[in-house]
């Protein structure tokens, strides 16, 4: 799948583990490409290889886990073509990479957030670990960045320790935390698979916002193709390490041509037995 | 609550009277008096009758949980009744027996957890699992016990030898078979569902919940299904009781509620549901809605 | 992330917890060598008798200070070791011995040697290791001897002594786990159980007993000893102390571990199946955590053998004629002593080898203790 202004092109993607007894192959030959401003899902069940693939596009795989193969394109407006899978692991491209050009959000915000630092402190670190500017503009552009994910005051949150906010609002401080930089591209790994379906109705609609606003692309982990049908332009089913089916969502959800999609929407209850 | 299909036909298997929850908030300092209660369970009602599904929904903190754990008996209620009619037709309040007379009670009612890996013991074989209520209960022992374990694992769908293997050798949908396995072995009349397929893969979903279909059609089971997935309470309940901050604020049929929810919480909670189907937006807004619901009462 | 082994092969499935603990076990292979390496230990301490070459009560004082003696091996005399000669300076008075040109005496396994009473059962004088003809003599008449690691003041054959005090040294850590474990697991186990106030009791009472100082702790206990008091009585009464504060930390670790697994949704699920008290502790809780006391305790032997030999050192806790690796290091109180007779030190090296041991052991221990978890 070509498309027209791709922003990230990732090529034979092959990551393996290496336990003691046996090599397991978590990711066998992934290639899918992301176009500027627009939203790809990688859609799979538990130990499909999704977020092997999101890690490995930032390089977070740690051993026992191993990138074996692959490219990742990274065609950046401002530094240009980057190959991140030829990167060394502690060079400054990469630490340019991480959180500059590409910020990843998790399923469970906590693990982003250090418990002994103030919010706000943290979000601005993010900005001068990143961007030329002084304290008090980091300062300002964190103000402002809380506020538009929608915590006011926004004052009160900058001074408070994350274990005082609640699960949604944990997740959009960390949210304002990987578009403050305005990124390139947001990798979001399954963002609301811990949260009620109120919050997470909101939580989705606040990333929606903000990628048209900042005009970054996203690469969506999911399991619930509700999410994909809401929130994808692209998707990407992903079984055993592999895409089995990708395509533009509508074509994909309304008329699924492997087994395995099929199986999988078959599944969601609501689709079984349309009320 | 009189909704119309509130009050099951027959007498109802299980009846809860104004049950509550509260708990104590333990204030700073040294002391800690406790002057402030969390009502996390606050005045309930509901019947179940017997072979029905009750689906109870809610997101997380509005008690549903709580509710479920309290009708079984496994935390004490502040307040209210529990009253379970037992197979020979007696009904007991389960809120009030002492432990002693709630053992031979246990027998009927009985429970599917949503972990599957926290709810079997990892030190115990599957035979050992499975035939564990029937030794505590001294209803088997010996070739009968293996006979019954085997043959009650051959209806979860696993097979008999997997009874001399661990929980670790299973993957999370047939944990979750073995946990069935456990629950229904003693033909309870009552099994409480605490979320029992949220930890599992979508797939793997549709299949425990095929199976626990299948399983109330031969036993005439009763479920208390808890669940904050609105997607599997659709085709699995007979009816949906909606609770929010430890209240039920809506009881109905199940395509009542999918259809013409009368609450305006049920109409937020449906609404934000991401639909599989790209052209039913689902709402963002959700936000500012409930908010505006806070306000209103 | 993935998952391997397990679920694909059937026959990993019927693995008990127990076996994937030692197949875990087995990875760590300086816990594996520490095993045997201790093994050798304690069967040298078992058959002290036949593996050391002198009785307990040997000694021969015209070889005071004898220095260790490397067996060498030729044709003509097989395996041997020179004969020495005493020789005193002139002018620093300091004894040292010299290599004899006379005949070398001769070593063997298995020699005859002084009889003694294995165990009380059998009686029997085969020796392990030693001086082979036990009749042959030197210039001055007394029979010819042979220090393999040297001598200590009163001419006592120091590797012979290393292994009768073994028996005491690896067995003070063994008996005082023992009273620990007994301990550590009942307090801990209520304190867990029960919860509530009898937890808060135990638990302060817990942090009073680890807030006393140890070493003046030690000093009194020393003090009150009678000195009239056999010696076994005296090693009882150390192991007992060393145990009296050695159980707080296993009662926590157990308190907690019942805290945690109490709450794990399979324990729930016996509870409302109508499970009793006792079936929910013995069946359930404790075998969850069986495999963090062997770890616990592993870990706290070191410790025991260390306060045994540091209170025997300070000359606290077991006295001569008693054998250990504390009482043998009273040698070694001056400066003097250890600088012209390093070999005194011997001791030390065993008792960095034994908690090095024990220590990695635990540490393999601990690894493979808990076979589900995803390392």
């Amino acid at each position: 799948m070509k498309v027209p202004f791709p922003l990230l092109e990732v090529e034979e993607l092959r990551v393996s583990f290496f336990t003691p007894d046996l090599v397991v192959p978590a990711v066998e030959g992934v290639t899918f490409s992301i176009a500027r401003g627009q939203t790809l899902a990688l859609v799979g069940e538990s130990g499909s290889g999704k977020s092997v693939t999101a890690y490995s596009i930032l390089r977070l795989i740690q051993p026992p886990g191993r990138m074996t193969g692959g490219r990742i394109l990274l065609r950046s407006a401002r530094v240009g073509d980057i190959d991140i899978a030829k990167l060394e692991d502690d060079s400054d491209r990469l630490f340019e990479v991480r959180g500059g050009l590409i910020s990843m959000i998790f399923q469970e915000p906590m693990t982003a957030l250090s418990p002994v630092h103030t919010i706000g402190s943290q979000i601005a670190e993010a900005i001068l670990l990143h961007r030329p500017i002084g304290k008090t503009v980091a300062r300002e552009l964190t103000l402002e960045m809380l506020d538009k994910v929608g915590i006011a005051p926004a004052t009160r949150c900058y001074e408070q320790y994350p274990h005082e906010l609640s699960g949604g609002m944990r997740q959009r401080v960390v949210i304002a935390m990987a578009l403050v930089c305005r990124p390139e591209l947001l990798i979001a790994d399954e963002p609301t698979t811990a949260l009620d379906v109120t919050i997470q109705a909101q939580i989705l609609g606040l990333i929606k916002t903000l990628q048209r606003e900042i005009g970054c692309s996203v690469l969506l982990i999911t399991h619930d193709f509700g999410v994909v049908a809401q929130m994808a332009d692209e998707v990407a089913v992903m079984q055993r390490g592999k895409i089995v089916e990708r395509g533009e969502v509508r074509a994909v959800l309304k008329n699924p041509q492997h087994a395995y999609t099929r199986a999988l929407l078959d599944a969601l209850s609501s689709r079984r037995h349309p009320a | 609550m009189n909704e119309p299909g509130a009050i099951p036909a027959a007498a109802p298997l299980l009846s809860v009277r104004g049950l509550c929850k509260h708990f104590p908030v333990l204030s700073r300092g040294f002391r800690r008096p406790s002057s402030e209660w969390v009502k996390a369970v606050d005045n309930v009602n509901f019947d179940i009758a017997q072979g029905e599904t009750l689906g109870l929904v809610g997101e997380s903190g509005c008690g549903k949980t709580t509710t479920a754990r309290c009708a079984l008996r496994a935390i004490d209620p502040t307040a209210g009744e529990v009253f379970f009619r037992l197979p020979d037709g007696r009904v007991v309040d389960l809120a009030r027996l002492s432990a002693g007379e709630l053992k031979p009670v246990r027998r009927h009612v009985q429970m599917i957890f949503q972990d599957p890996v926290s709810s079997l013991n990892p030190r115990m074989t599957v035979r050992d699992i499975v035939g564990e209520p029937l030794v505590i209960h001294g209803l088997a022992r010996g070739d009968e016990l293996e006979t019954r374990v085997a043959e009650v694992l051959a209806r979860v769908g696993l097979k008999p030898e997997h009874r001399t293997r661990y929980p670790h050798a299973f993957s999370g949908g047939q944990r979750q078979r073995i946990g069935i396995a456990r629950a229904i072995i003693m033909r309870p009349s009552l099994i409480v569902c605490d979320e029992a397929t949220s930890a599992l893969d979508v797939s793997v979903q549709a299949q425990v919940l095929d199976l626990l279909k299948e399983l109330q059609r031969e036993f005439r089971l009763t479920y208390l299904f808890v669940a904050h997935n609105l997607d599997v309470v659709r085709n699995f309940c007979d009816r949906v009781a909606v609770m929010r901050k430890g209240r039920i604020v809506e009881l109905a049929p199940t395509p009542q509620i999918f259809a013409a929810p009368q609450h305006a919480y049920t109409r937020i909670l449906l609404s934000a549901v991401p639909s599989p189907d790209p052209d039913v937006k689902m709402n963002f807004n959700v936000g500012e809605e409930l908010a505006k619901l806070d306000a209103a009462e | 992330m993935a998952t391997p082994a397990s679920t694909n092969d059937g026959s990993a499935g019927t693995l008990s917890p127990w076996a994937l603990i030692g197949r875990r076990f087995a990875h760590h292979r300086l816990a594996v060598a520490s095993l045997y390496l201790l093994a050798v230990l304690y069967a040298l301490a078992l058959g002290a008798e036949f593996f050391a070459p002198y009785p307990r009560q040997w000694r021969d004082l015209t070889r005071a200070y004898c220095p260790p003696q490397l067996p060498q091996f030729s044709l003509r005399h097989g395996l041997h070791v020179p004969a020495m000669r005493a020789f005193v300076d002139p002018l620093t008075f300091k004894k040292s011995y010299i290599e004899d040109e006379g005949a070398p005496v001769k070593l063997g396994f298995f020699v005859k040697g002084a009889p003694y009473v294995f165990w009380g059962l059998l009686t029997w004088d085969r020796h392990f290791f030693g001086v082979k003809n036990t009749a042959a003599q030197r210039p001055d008449g007394r029979p010819v001897t042979f220090y393999f690691l040297g001598a200590d003041k009163y001419g006592e054959d120091i590797f012979s002594r290393l292994i009768y005090g073994s028996r005491i040294s690896l067995s003070v850590g063994l008996v005082s786990i023992a009273v620990t474990f007994l301990l550590g697991v009942t307090i801990g186990g209520i304190s867990g159980y029960v919860g509530g106030a009898t937890d808060t009791f135990i638990q302060r009472g817990i942090e009073v007993i680890n807030a006393f100082p140890q070493i003046p702790l030690w000093l009194a206990f020393g003090a009150v000893l009678p000195a009239d008091w056999s010696p076994l009585s005296t090693y009882f009464a150390i192991t007992l102390v060393l145990s009296l504060l050695g159980w707080t930390g296993l009662a926590r670790v157990v308190r907690g571990k019942i805290l945690s697994l109490r709450e794990e949704d399979y324990a729930t699920a016996a509870r409302l199946l109508g499970a009793s008290h006792t079936r929910i502790l013995f069946r359930h809780l404790l075998p969850g955590f069986a495999s963090h006391i062997i770890v616990v305790l592993t870990m706290s032997v070191p410790a025991m053998i260390l306060g045994e030999t540091s209170l025997s050192f300070l000359q606290l806790g077991l006295r001569p004629p008693i054998v250990s690796w504390g009482v043998m290091l009273q040698d070694c109180l001056s400066i003097q002593t250890v600088e012209n007779y390093p070999w005194l030190l011997m001791p030390v090296v065993m008792i960095v080898l034994t908690v090095l041991c024990f220590n990695f052991l635990g540490d393999g221990l601990r690894d493979a203790a808990d076979p589900y978890s995803t390392r």
